[in-house]
């Protein structure tokens, strides 16, 4: 298709391209002082990650975390959002291990001018072998 | 049927607390001088904390025997540090998933001039109802 030709070389080859594993322990302290600083009371998180905290701890679709690295001349970088789905609570001593790949590549005319557009494809997986969450992370290149 | 609205004030003290709780340590950030080099008012919230903001609009709502399903978020505009951010949520859709009671709510934040930087949108699943 007409955008997939004008996507760089260098990008074109990352789409489909998986990560090697990165892994988490979940320590007690590290769910405390992520609950601390977002300033969510919730009882819940007495128990077990707020939503937020595998991307922000594991976030390994992000720039300076990748292992997938995105080579390309740009001006920025900006990040578009996220899409998230639990399966399973996170919990202190859960052994975590974050899998990232391009799921898809494109480029777009938009307000910063060119724009590449990559989305990643993130899953998260427990000691258990258990899928834990999946994420679809938006992030441009312009 | 609107959700409770939340009001959070951060402060340039939780963005510090939230870059080493999260390993963010982008200087946007924390540092002044660095933010109004790249052209911003100065430092601005990390995405994720605004994210993680919008989300207790949801889990807030839900209650201790309801879970969420499904989240999303888009960023569209900052939030600076010393601005209120109004995060506030609204029920869009309720259904029936297999065993599973569903709601889906849109869920958003907006800063003090009325502009929703931080739409999203949450999945979440209620205990049955014993009718």
């Amino acid at each position: 298709m007409s955008q997939q030709s004008e996507l760089p070389e260098a990008v074109k080859k990352l789409i489909g391209v998986e990560s090697p594993p990165v892994v988490l322990e979940v320590e007690k302290g590290t769910i405390y002082k992520f609950v601390e600083a977002i300033d969510d009371p919730n009882p819940l998180w007495k128990e077990e990650a707020p939503p937020t905290f595998l991307s922000a701890v594991l976030g390994i679709s992000e720039p300076g975390r990748s292992p997938i690295k995105v080579d390309i001349p740009h001006t920025g970088n900006l990040n578009g959002g996220y899409e998230w789905e639990y399966f399973q609570p996170v919990r202190a001593g859960d052994v975590i291990t974050a899998r990232s790949k391009v799921a898809n590549a494109y480029t777009r005319s938009g307000r910063l001018g060119p724009t590449l557009f990559v989305i990643f494809e993130i899953t998260y997986q427990n000691q258990r072998e258990q899928l834990v969450a999946k994420v679809r992370n938006t992030l441009m290149w312009y | 049927m609107k959700l409770p609205t939340l009001v959070k004030r951060p402060t340039t003290k939780q963005l510090v607390m939230y870059a080493g709780a999260s390993g963010d340590y982008y200087e946007i950030h924390y540092d002044k001088d660095y933010a109004l080099r790249n052209n911003l008012p100065g430092v601005i919230v990390h995405g994720l904390l605004t994210a993680s903001f919008i989300a207790q609009v949801a889990t807030d709502w839900m209650g201790e025997q309801g879970r969420l399903k499904k989240f999303s978020v888009q960023y569209r505009g900052m939030m600076l540090p010393g601005e209120d951010c109004i995060c506030q949520g609204k029920v869009i859709r309720k259904f029936k998933e297999g065993d599973e009671y569903l709601v889906e709510c849109e869920i958003w934040a907006e800063n003090p001039h009325g502009e929703r930087t931080t739409p999203g949108r949450a999945v979440v699943v209620l205990p049955a109802r014993k009718d």
